[in-house]
């Protein structure tokens, strides 16, 4: 059985945090992700850019309804999760159009982090 | 060269100089330093003589810089820089006046993406279509330097992350992605036609950028309809921007405007463009936009003006948008023909719709005033009142509510 642990954490901290917190949280990651892959957990992981970055998609009688920011409703929860391979934004917000969710729920559509 | 002329042809540049170095380097950000380095030069060196091929001159100075940097970070391995992202581009004139329209079009579209929100896109393209500094935004859209600053890093920063695609839209898009060009820049007009600058209410020089952005775009996009349609619409709003307000800064309607102080020039070409756009869209929003300008700016007097035509065309312009406000546009129009105190009953059906949108209580207190119904009138220009910011509207408005009072 496979699960999805979804990280929540207020983005702005990191931004304000030390650099050598930062640090020691991200060397906290790459233990963990270690660990779970030595143990045969791993599937798959990423961090995703901050909310900055996000386009939510939304299909309403046959429109495209894309707005600038994540998604914020609180009616609505996660009901799952796509990660696509795409060459750019627009490619991504076509794609999202299809889900079948996009038409009744929201898509927000978040890049994930390249770390170089 | 006098400052202002250099800055300008500065400005003239500085769109295309930016795309190719967006095409060079592939980031905007990392273009938009570059370039901003080479303008500083320019402002410098340009004084005496001005290079002939201007573009060229900028990027060139631009890439130098980069190479420089480059050097500086040891970013060479041997003589060759180590940057595979780096692209040959033709900057002879002949290539830069073959790729302009292309140019232009991409950075157009990039700045209104959709995916950015509107206020975003308006600002992407001010700063990059219309080379407009900081400062310079800031003075026009009257807010903060700093506000505008964090918000065009923020866009610049989802368009790289988020890797907004830096090109024209396919066929298919391209009515859609027009439109969402087409509102950026009247958002920007009205911004200038009714300023929320204190003690203003119409500060010309927005509305002339915002139509020197129309013409940009009418220069790369020939024979669109709704882009003819917009311009012609610009024109004819922009025509009575001198009667608007009086000598006193004193709200002016349309109807008592003195119609000797519209600009005849604006008028004339608008016409011509009003014709083209309905020829070739055959009547499409902006293009209808512009007729009901033009019976307007074309009449005498208030009077003389062909109310019933302007109602047809409302008609016409709600199969496209239903909106509210073109109802109640429709309406207003069509009072002048018909009995007031019908307007007054079917203006005041769309009372729900309309609840917090000022024009639709000053709308019906004017008729309301015909009426010499002097108490319904003050209670409709009091609900008007609550939802005005602009200092010159609020000031008319109060005007009016002492007049019923007597």
């Amino acid at each position: 059985m496979q699960f999805l642990c979804l990280i929540y954490e207020d983005e702005r901290l990191q931004a304000s945090r030390e650099e050598q917190e930062n640090n020691k949280i991200f060397q906290q990651y790459m233990t963990f992700t270690e660990q779970v892959k030595t143990n045969g957990n791993f599937v798959a992981g990423d961090a995703l850019l901050p909310t900055d970055t996000a386009t939510t998609v939304r299909v309403r009688n046959n429109d495209t309804l894309l707005t600038d920011g994540p998604f914020a409703e609180t009616k609505e929860q996660l009901g799952g999760y796509y990660l696509l391979e795409c060459d750019s934004l627009d490619e991504a917000i076509k794609l999202a159009e299809k889900i079948p969710s996009a038409k009744f729920g929201s898509i927000e559509v978040r890049p994930i982090m390249v770390f170089e | 060269m006098e400052n202002t002329a250099l800055a300008h042809h500065i400005q003239v540049c500085y769109p295309q100089a930016l795309t190719k170095l967006i095409y060079r380097y592939k980031n905007i950000v990392v273009a938009e330093d570059l370039l901003h380095e080479a303008v500083v030069k320019a402002l410098i060196n340009w004084q005496e003589n001005i290079p002939e091929n201007s573009v060229a001159w900028l990027v060139t100075v631009a890439s130098n810089h980069f190479i420089d940097q480059a050097r500086r970070e040891k970013r060479f391995v041997g003589n060759e820089i180590n940057d595979e992202k780096v692209q040959e581009i033709d900057l002879s004139e002949q290539a830069l006046l073959d790729s302009y329209k292309d140019d232009l079009l991409r950075l157009i579209f990039t700045c209104c993406h959709p995916a950015l929100n509107i206020q975003t896109q308006m600002l992407l393209t001010l700063k990059h279509v219309l080379g407009m500094s900081v400062a310079e935004i800031a003075n026009a859209l009257v807010q903060k330097d700093k506000t505008i600053e964090q918000r065009l890093t923020r866009a610049k920063s989802k368009i790289t992350q988020a890797n907004i695609p830096y090109q024209i839209p396919t066929l298919q898009e391209w009515p859609e992605r027009i439109d969402a060009v087409l509102k950026v820049i009247y958002l920007y007009f009205n911004e200038g036609y009714f300023t929320s600058r204190d003690q203003k209410l119409v500060d010309g020089q927005v509305c002339q950028s915002a139509i020197k952005l129309t013409r940009i775009l009418h220069s790369c996009i020939r024979d669109n309809a709704e882009v003819i349609g917009l311009l012609a619409l610009l024109l004819h709003q922009n025509a009575r921007l001198p009667a608007r307000v009086d000598d006193k800064n004193n709200l002016v309607l349309l109807a008592e405007q003195n119609r000797k102080l519209w600009r005849q020039s604006d008028i004339h070409e608008a016409n011509i463009l009003v014709e083209k756009s309905l020829l070739l869209g055959g009547g499409t929003p902006y293009a209808i936009q512009s007729a009901i300008a033009a019976l307007h700016n074309n009449a005498n007097s208030s009077e003389q003006t062909d109310w019933q035509q302007i109602y047809a065309l409302y008609l016409k312009l709600l199969n496209w948008q239903n909106s509210p406000v073109i109802e109640l546009n429709a309406e207003i129009a069509r009072a002048q023909f018909t009995s007031t105190s019908e307007a007054i009953t079917r203006i005041e059906k769309l009372a729900g719709k309309l609840i917090t949108y000022r024009h639709f209580y000053s709308a019906l207190a004017a008729l309301y005033l015909q009426e010499n119904n002097f108490s319904k009138a003050k209670l409709h220009y009091v609900n008007a009142l609550r939802f005005t910011k602009n200092d010159v509207e609020t000031r008319f408005i109060s005007q009016q509510i002492e007049f019923c009072q007597k």
